[in-house]
């Protein structure tokens, strides 16, 4: 909504300075989204002078004008006969290019063949509200080429405000001087609204036929209006506010919606046949609307329509229609002020693609009261004093269960006990009173005024007065309540402990998209079920929940690698989702992507990365976890290339894959290095890790050291090797560790030669070499004996 | 004229850095010729008083052995082919290491607001992505009809499930989970799904961390409390707090809270639009509709709650001037922080 602080300030007395009320928004509620201070923000408005006036061919009621904006510049601007322009007068000009206040921006255009480069600015396109006939006319040659701040004092600001929701009562000017008013302490003055009821046309009468959706229909017959072109005062304000003026009677519904909040309709009355008859649309009927958009009758929730004796006229508190709406043949006028439910104006708006200001309102809740009748009031009386009408009938009212107020208690301790700060009945009472309730004495009884549809609860009452006292005046003071622990859990810790693994090795966490196209990589999720997809997405790059980190892990390598960013050690922590049964599930995942040089900033040497790197990684990582029993076992997934996926088994649980992303998926990126990836269940390793592992007695007896030599087939696998000296070796083997894997010259092909180093202890005597030796025996003969190792140097 | 201790450290240092014999002949002759530096201070002795004689000449000739035990030394070295030890370092070249590791910045940011959070007794766990209609909106007072939900662009994965439009979805569940156990306090982070179209400032993913406090008196003046310190912790000890009149559907009184701008310290800048205050936080006293369907009693309990959009709290700790730069992933970026 925009407001103009000089229209706003009819409402209040006495005048407050621009400084004063412009910081008074905010503390109301409201959110300010733009303050545009016109004797600052008109700046680049300029005056230029009228040199010739000549009509545009073809185009009747505009006109050429050749503007001198400065000194000896002389533009060629296009004018409409809005307001009447002669030669030699000096107007406000904004040249293309100018931004306004309003929020349009002038630009070059051309009509008709003929360029028009910049607007002569009536008060409203300014976003001023009337002085004088509308637009600024200066009968001075001094003042060509100045800037339109310096030939006019202008005391008015443009505010771009958003209303929240919750206060549709604030969607009027008097909604927002009333608060201003309390917050201020100034006086809220109501516009003037002489009652005229002298007509004797007979009242319509009026039958409502779905009392759940229209609480309260009033309406009134006015004679004898003239249409015209609304005066200027009014049809800046409307400009300035970003309504399009279109004729005094229409100009006047508009302008008491703006004033009032509550929307109106005028209706010619010879449209109207007999009656105005509130009901549903009917199966077959039609109505085409003022926007030019049909609406068909029909259905169970069909929308509402206010109909006469015959056929629909208007969509009930959204549009008007075509046929029955004001013309310049219009004399006599039916005002419809009337008060609709609304989930009705919301539901019908919605489902027929309909929007207007007035079903922006219904739908937020209007006051079926005082509000109702005093802009009927208002719009009656201007259009006696605006549109010339010669005589007001008495007012049709229907309204069939009146709305009780509603009432609280609210007593000052109460609003101290939540506030955290001590209020007085006092100020209680006074901040209520000054927003309209009525309070009894002890606040025992608090009554809300109707046109607050948002106060449901006592706790609106609280957050009123401290609005009005100010938030400010709720001191910052530390909780009196029991202060808990603040705790974290064992899942939270493990992404720590994995982040800090993984930064101290080098790598950059990422923050990636959980978002993905619809025909994105579906490769590497260990996950079953498919992918949980959105109804409603966006676009259809992001239209699905991704169920692996890897894909974005190698987007974002690519992203990089074609910034010369070749090094790659990535990882990210973040959940994938499947819907493996009905309902979609998520869980906690841990990514890594390691590729290219594994030391970056080494200039003698350059290692590329292979999967032993990766898994290195991962042993690390799991290490810091305190994972324990983990084993890698060859699998072959989806994205990987074959032959060098692992699955990552812990405690025989699987914790994750690790393996070299398929090279022709790399190549399709752009990448042509190889690149390894692994992605962990966060959560199974969170739920496996020990954070405080229990202390194990230190060795107090001295370690024998034995190496062992061998050639083994390629195939053997060294973790069966390792399992092999384990069994064989017995309890006293502390430990066995790979020191060389070796093949190729000197070793028969299809072999290699693997050698280890183990720890020998005993925990309760020194172990004596002949123990030892024996060990290391047993362990040679049962390596020969599984896998034909030879063993060497014996 | 120099000390002998700075002659013979200039002795020892030419002597070191001789890279041939001819050279060392020269240092030589340099120092201990007939002409030789110290050979001319020996030669001043005979002119001094007969204590500082003794004294002077035991140094000259303490400095004499020391050069000539170097002169042999570096002869020997010379001889086995050892190069001069200073100009063969370049201690100048880089150390051989892999470029650091760097947490992401919306990460840092969401942990250092954890561990203040947790400083203030409030206590972290996760909750879903993807949330029920009922958490994320019925849950707090922003039933189906409720115009609020207009705020929302709800991303829907099937009939009763969203992709949550808030952490604040986690309030219901945390005080049912709870049983009636006051005091509460608790906070969550995580992303956040909303139908926004990709500008600087907008992204449809964000990441926003929300907490509240239930309790028999916990009041507002606590919350303006917890947020002043967050800030303090977040900003620095001279942040300062506006709070505005504002309106969400699960809380009342509701507050937009601003803090004092990071960069012009209030003087004002592009940053802070010149007002000197950025908006950083929703706040407020919770709904009595929102401790009822967390299963608390409204008449006993009471609490505040506040969230905050963690992906503007890092561009404005950061003064990151584009959001897609958070999910862009560029290295050059990355590398930053
Ligand atoms: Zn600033």
């Amino acid at each position: 909504m925009i407001v103009n602080t000089e229209w706003l300030l009819d409402y209040l007395a006495p005048r407050i300075p621009l400084t004063d009320l412009l910081p008074a928004l905010p503390r109301v509620g409201l959110d300010v989204e733009a303050a545009h201070v016109l004797a600052r923000d008109l700046a680049p408005v300029r005056v230029g002078i009228i040199r010739a006036i000549r009509p545009l061919e073809g185009a009747a009621g505009r006109y050429v004008c050749d503007v001198e904006v400065a000194r000896g510049d002389v533009r060629q601007i296009i004018c409409a006969s809005v307001h009447p322009v002669e030669v030699g007068w000096g107007v406000p000009v904004a040249l293309a290019g100018t931004e306004l206040p309003t929020g349009t921006t002038i630009h070059e255009e051309t009509f008709h063949g003929v360029l028009s480069q910049g607007m002569i600015c009536l008060d409203g396109e300014m976003g001023m509200v009337a002085k004088g006939t509308g637009l600024q006319v200066f009968h001075d040659e001094g003042l060509l080429g100045k800037s339109l701040t310096d030939a006019i004092v202008i005391d008015e600001a443009l505010v771009h405000v958003k209303v929240y929701p919750n206060r549709p009562d604030c969607l009027g000017l008097i909604g927002i001087a009333r608060e201003v008013a309390a917050m201020l302490g100034v006086r809220l003055v109501f516009p003037e609204a002489p009652k005229t009821a002298n007509g004797n046309a007979a009242a319509v009468p009026v039958e409502i036929l779905a009392p759940s959706l229209c609480t309260r229909y009033t309406c009134q017959v006015v004679q004898g209006v003239r249409v015209a072109p609304s005066p200027a005062w009014l049809a800046s304000r409307l400009m300035a506010t970003g309504s399009r003026p279109i004729n005094n009677v229409v100009d006047i519904t508009n302008f008491v919606m703006h004033e009032w909040a509550q929307p109106l309709h005028a209706f010619d009355l010879h449209r109207v046949r007999e009656k105005i008859v509130v009901r549903k649309f009917a199966a077959g009927e039609s109505l085409r609307l003022l926007d030019g958009r049909t609406v068909e009758g029909g259905g169970g929730d069909a929308p509402l329509a206010i109909a006469d004796a015959h056929a629909p006229m208007a969509l009930a508190g959204i549009m008007g229609g075509e046929m029955s709406g004001i013309a310049e043949s219009t004399a006599d006028v039916l005002l419809e002020a009337a008060h609709f439910e609304p989930t009705g104006i919301r539901m019908s708006s919605r489902r027929l693609g309909v929007s207007s200001d007035s079903a922006y309102r219904f739908e937020r809740g209007m006051d079926p009261n005082e509000t109702l009748d005093a802009a009927r009031e208002r719009a009656s009386a201007l259009l006696v004093s605006v549109a010339g009408a010669k005589a007001v009938g008495a007012v049709t009212d229907v309204y069939p269960s009146p709305a009780k107020a509603k009432v609280f208690a609210m007593p000052a301790e109460r609003v101290s006990g939540y506030l955290g700060t001590n209020v007085t009945r006092e100020q209680v009472t006074s901040s209520l009173n000054k927003l309209g309730y009525k309070c009894s004495e002890g606040l025992q009884r608090v009554e809300v005024p109707s046109r607050r549809v948002d106060v449901d609860d006592a706790v609106v009452l609280i957050e009123d007065v401290a609005r009005v006292l100010g938030y400010d005046a709720i001191a910052a003071s530390p909780s009196a309540e029991t202060p808990t622990a603040g705790l974290t859990t064992a899942l939270d810790q493990a992404r720590g402990i994995a982040r800090r693994a993984l930064v101290g090795s080098g790598f950059l966490e990422l923050r990636g998209v959980p978002l993905e196209p619809l025909d994105g990589d579906t490769r590497y999720s260990q996950l079953s079920g498919p992918s949980v997809t959105l109804a409603n997405p966006l676009n259809t790059d992001l239209a699905r929940v991704r169920r692996s980190l890897v894909p974005f892990l190698v987007k974002t390598a690519a992203y990089n690698a074609s910034r010369r960013a070749m090094n790659f050690r990535y990882f990210e922590i973040d959940k994938i989702f499947s819907r493996p049964a009905a309902e979609p599930e998520e869980q906690w995942a841990l990514g890594i992507l390691l590729g290219g040089a594994l030391n970056d900033m080494d200039w003698s040497t350059r290692r590329e990365t292979d999967f032993f790197d990766l898994k290195g990684v991962v042993e690390s990582l799991l290490e810091a976890l305190h994972a324990s029993r983990v084993m890698f076992t060859p699998v072959s997934i989806n994205g990987y290339a074959p032959g060098t996926a692992a699955q990552i088994v812990i405690d025989r649980e699987i914790a994750g894959v690790a393996g070299q992303i398929a090279p022709e998926t790399l190549a399709a990126e752009r990448i042509h290095q190889p690149v390894f990836a692994a992605e962990l269940f966060l959560g199974k390793l969170a739920a496996g890790a020990r954070t405080t592992p229990p202390f194990t007695a230190l060795p107090r007896y001295p370690a024998v050291f034995r190496d062992l030599s061998f050639v083994v087939d390629l195939a053997v696998a060294y973790s069966a090797i390792e399992e092999t000296i384990r069994v064989a070796a017995g309890p006293q083997l502390e430990s066995v560790d790979c020191m060389d894997v070796f093949s190729g010259k000197g070793i028969a092909p299809g072999r290699r030669s693997v050698a280890v180093s183990m720890v020998f202890r005993a925990p309760d005597r020194t172990l004596a070499s002949e123990d030892v030796n024996a060990a290391v025996e047993r362990i040679a003969s049962r390596l020969d004996e599984e896998f034909g190792a030879e063993v060497r140097g014996r | 004229m120099q000390s002998i201790p700075e002659l013979l450290e200039r002795a020892l240092a030419h002597i070191m850095t001789s890279d041939s014999m001819a050279a060392l002949e020269q240092a030589r002759v340099q120092y201990l010729g007939k002409a030789g530096e110290l050979t001319a201070r020996m030669k001043t002795l005979g002119a001094l008083a007969p204590e500082v004689k003794k004294q002077f000449g035991q140094a000259l000739n303490t400095a004499k052995q020391n050069i000539e035990e170097a002169l042999e030394q570096r002869k020997a070295a010379l001889q086995a082919g050892v190069k001069p030890a200073g100009p063969s370092l370049d201690v100048t070249l880089p150390g051989r290491r892999r470029l650091a590791g760097r947490v992401h910045p919306i990460t840092a940011t969401a942990e250092a607001m954890k561990q203040i959070l947790m400083g203030l007794g409030f206590s972290y766990d996760d909750y879903p992505d993807i949330e029920t209609e009922y958490y994320n909106f019925d849950s707090l007072n922003t039933p189906a009809w409720h115009p609020a939900r207009d705020l929302h662009d709800t991303f829907y994965t099937d009939g009763e499930h969203v992709m949550r439009t808030h952490t604040t979805a986690f309030q219901a569940r945390v005080m049912r989970a709870s049983g009636g156990q006051i005091p509460i306090r608790a906070m969550t982070t995580g992303r956040c799904y909303r139908k926004d179209d990709i500008d600087a400032s907008h992204f449809p993913i964000f990441q926003q961390l929300d907490a509240f406090a239930v309790g028999y008196n916990i009041t507002m003046s606590d919350l303006r409390w917890t947020l002043t310190e967050l800030a303090r912790g977040l900003f620095g000890p001279d942040a300062k707090l506006r709070f505005r009149p504002s309106y969400f559907p699960f809380t009342t009184p509701s507050a937009e809270v601003d803090v004092s701008c990071v960069v012009c310290n209030q003087r004002g800048c592009a940053l802070c639009s010149r007002t000197g205050w950025l908006e950083v936080l929703g706040s407020g006293m919770m709904r009595p509709e929102v401790l009822r369907a967390g299963g608390l009693d409204p008449d006993r309990h009471q609490g505040f709650a506040f969230g905050i959009g963690v992906d503007r709290i890092t561009m404005l700790r950061h003064q990151i001037n584009d959001i897609r730069h958070l999910y862009q992933n560029e290295e050059a970026f990355l590398r930053q922080f």
